[in-house]
């Protein structure tokens, strides 16, 4: 074909590690979150607070039973949003594979990708972050999904 | 006997030599001082005629640059009217032997001699051929016709289809028109389409052609783009094509407004960069409204409206020109990019604007960000982007949030050797004081410092005392000697507390300036996170103005008032 391909496009590039070639998940990737499972997400911010620790594992287990984008959930490492629980804290964290919830404080650093995140997930912009191993899904209020390559 | 030694000595020369002495040693320390001030000095005017003059070899380059391409332009344009110049008196043939027809004006002997002489003056050439063909149907030769065009279709056999499908819509042959524009159809690839695709979907969204061939263009258009559009991979290299023509509009742009930001942060670079990648909403909303807006202008009559497209596919798809052509846009965007041949090399690969094939979805972004170069009309443009408005809206976003990745949560503050750091310029008053401790730090050096060359002295004098209270009796010597190191001693001191009084008063005014520049730099930020933030939520124009483009308002017909079927 002469079509002008380029190699090593950011779409079909695929990571060592096991990880599955971008291109084959990035339409179901952009497919838009439904409003329930933003709401689900939105429940994080009062988890440390107000949640037992079995509500807490509930909400975890459902945000995976509910993921929109089945297929990629073992891709899925975790989500980041910004955290509204008082004025020192920045963004919390839902740590995936770990299935920890935190809460971190603007000189905290955020552990494995997820720091990657950050200053998308502190924007006012997004409603949260997905991180996968390949790429960032910035999950719009309207629940549209912007991706970008983790090496961006 | 010692007592009256040192009675009767005389000591003011001595005195007087260690005076001038002493002022001989001020005064090698103070042109020591100034020799090291114009050594700075020297140093700075040699780093900024460096600078100059490396901007003046850069100037010099890229004046130099415009120059040679305007020089090269001449060259290929005079090159292209040399070797392709006497193909416009076949072109010009073509649409006056249809509009003589038109008028019945002219003798048909004329319009065959003609046809017959730019058969032999343009060898190889396709449309010579189809001029001998269309002037042997108007003398109704059948057999000449079907020669001539078999000899063109094996000349060029997409642009024939293309010529006769336009040249039977125009003398209202419908039937006739709707199998050429068939046959040409069937030799397309949606991944490797030829340039002059741009007239059928120009002629598509002008309204150009019939009911029945609009139909099958239309099926046409949405078979390619379905097809693309289930291929993930081509779906990818859309998005990448979009992005790439959303990088092209990133403005060079400099921002006076920041002085200090830009001067005492060690991130001004970033934090420029991030802006200028703001500044393209702007731009992206002034392009795709201009084409939205841009009211289509029908001709008057459809022989006008398909003269004039007719015109286009003979004169502009030549592809016997494109290496000529290629290397005029090469030279026209060094010209554009004022002289920068280097970023004008990397804008005319990402173009891709002069391929010989390139894909239905590379089209329809060449439609809407190179009109010019692709020579679409405003309504293939506004079809374009109906038909890419997704892609378009995807890669924008991802653009925009590639961009707000990138943005730095915190800034360095650089002042001289003081660093200091700001997440969103509120912690002015802790920075003072750092800044403060760091310039106290300095001063306390800088008077211990002094302090130490004063202790050495005071060291020495207090020694030499010793040795005269031991000897003091025995020579008259030793008494002069406890006179001068005294001397010594009250002089230095003196000096010293000067000095002192000096170093402090210098480092109070280095700090209430200082402190004037961290105020300055940090309110700049404050000033350039606004900025930033206003600027970077325009982005969400870009959709608003997108998302109620349908695909049906592009596609009506202006002659006649059967819609057309492609919808996305």
């Amino acid at each position: 074909m002469l079509i002008n391909r380029r190699k090593n496009s950011l779409l079909t590039k695929v990571n060592e590690n096991t990880r599955a070639p971008i291109s084959t998940s990035v339409s179901t990737l952009r497919e838009k979150r439904s409003k329930s499972y933003l709401e689900l997400v939105q429940k994080i911010d009062v988890g440390q607070g107000s949640l037992s620790k079995k509500e807490l594992d509930q909400l975890i287990q459902d945000l995976k039973q509910q993921f929109p984008v089945m297929e990629s959930l073992h891709l899925l490492e975790g989500i980041v949003a910004k955290c509204y629980l008082g004025d020192d804290f920045e963004v919390h964290t839902l740590d995936l594979k770990l299935d920890i919830m935190r809460h971190y404080k603007f000189h905290e650093i955020l552990p494995h990708n997820l720091e990657k995140a950050r200053t998308l997930a502190a924007s006012p912009f997004y409603a949260y972050i997905e991180i996968y191993s390949n790429c960032l899904c910035a999950v719009h209020t309207d629940g549209s999904v912007s991706i970008i390559g983790s090496d961006s | 006997m010692s007592e009256r030694v040192i009675k009767y000595a005389d000591l003011s020369v001595i005195e007087k030599n260690l005076h001038n002495l002493n002022n001989s040693l001020d005064y090698v320390a103070g042109q020591v001082n100034t020799v090291e001030h114009q050594v700075s000095v020297t140093q700075n005017e040699l780093d900024k005629l460096i600078q100059e003059f490396r901007q003046f070899v850069q100037r010099d380059l890229l004046e130099k640059n415009i120059q040679l391409s305007e020089t090269r332009l001449v060259k290929i344009r005079q090159e292209l009217d040399t070797e392709y110049g006497h193909y416009a008196e076949t072109r010009r043939a073509v649409i006056g032997i249809l509009q003589a027809v038109d008028k019945n004006i002219v003798k048909k002997e004329t319009i065959n001699n003609t046809s017959e002489e730019q058969m032999l003056l343009a060898p190889r050439y396709w449309l010579a051929p189809c001029l001998v063909a269309l002037s042997a149907w108007v003398n109704d030769r059948k057999d000449l016709a079907n020669r001539a065009l078999s000899e063109a279709l094996k000349r060029n056999e997409q642009k024939t289809t293309l010529f006769f499908a336009l040249v039977s819509r125009r003398i209202g042959r419908y039937e006739t028109s709707t199998e050429w524009l068939n046959r040409y159809l069937g030799l397309q690839n949606p991944y490797e389409l030829e340039r002059s695709i741009v007239i059928l979907i120009d002629g598509f969204a002008n309204g150009i052609f019939g009911s029945e061939a609009r139909r099958k263009s239309g099926e046409a258009i949405n078979e390619w783009v379905g097809e693309l559009s289930s291929n993930p991979t081509f779906v990818g290299e859309q998005m990448e094509q979009w992005t790439i023509a959303i990088e092209s509009k990133i403005p060079n742009s400099t921002y006076t407004e920041f002085p200090l930001l830009s001067q005492y942060s060690p991130h001004w670079p970033e934090l420029q960069n991030s802006l200028q990648h703001t500044e393209v909403h702007d731009k992206m909303e002034t392009l795709f409204k201009g084409i939205l807006e841009t009211p289509v202008m029908a001709e008057k009559t459809i022989a006008i409206a398909v003269d004039a497209i007719l015109d286009r596919l003979v004169s502009e798809f030549d592809e016997e020109e494109l290496p000529l052509r290629k290397k005029e846009r090469m030279e026209t965007l060094v010209l554009e990019y004022d002289g920068d041949r280097h970023y004008a090399e990397r804008m005319f690969e990402n173009e891709k604007t002069l391929e010989e094939r390139v894909s239905f979805t590379q089209l329809l972004t060449n439609f809407v960000m190179h009109p010019d170069i692709s020579k679409s009309s405003i309504a293939t443009q506004k079809l374009g982007l109906a038909l890419s408005k997704q892609w378009i809206i995807d890669a924008h976003n991802d653009f925009t949030t590639k961009y707000r990745s990138k943005k730095l949560s915190n800034i360095d503050i650089q002042i001289d050797d003081w660093q200091g750091n700001t997440r969103d310029g509120s912690n002015e008053e802790e920075l003072a004081k750092a800044l403060q401790s760091h310039l106290l730090n300095k001063q306390e050096n800088d008077i211990e410092i002094v302090k130490k060359g004063f202790n050495k002295i005071a060291l020495g004098a207090g020694m030499a005392a010793g040795l005269v209270l031991a000897i003091i009796f025995s020579t008259p010597f030793w008494l002069l000697m406890t006179a001068v190191f005294g001397y010594l001693f009250y002089s230095k001191k003196k000096k010293l507390a000067t000095q002192i009084q000096n170093i402090i008063a210098h480092y109070e005014q280095l700090f209430n300036q200082h402190k004037d520049i961290l105020r300055g730099t940090l309110a700049e930020y404050v000033e350039w996170e606004a900025s930033f933030q206003r600027e970077t939520e325009k982005a969400g124009k870009i959709e608003d103005i997108l998302k109620p483009v349908t695909v049906e308002q592009y596609s009506f017909s202006s002659y006649d008032s059967t819609r057309s079927i492609i919808a996305r």
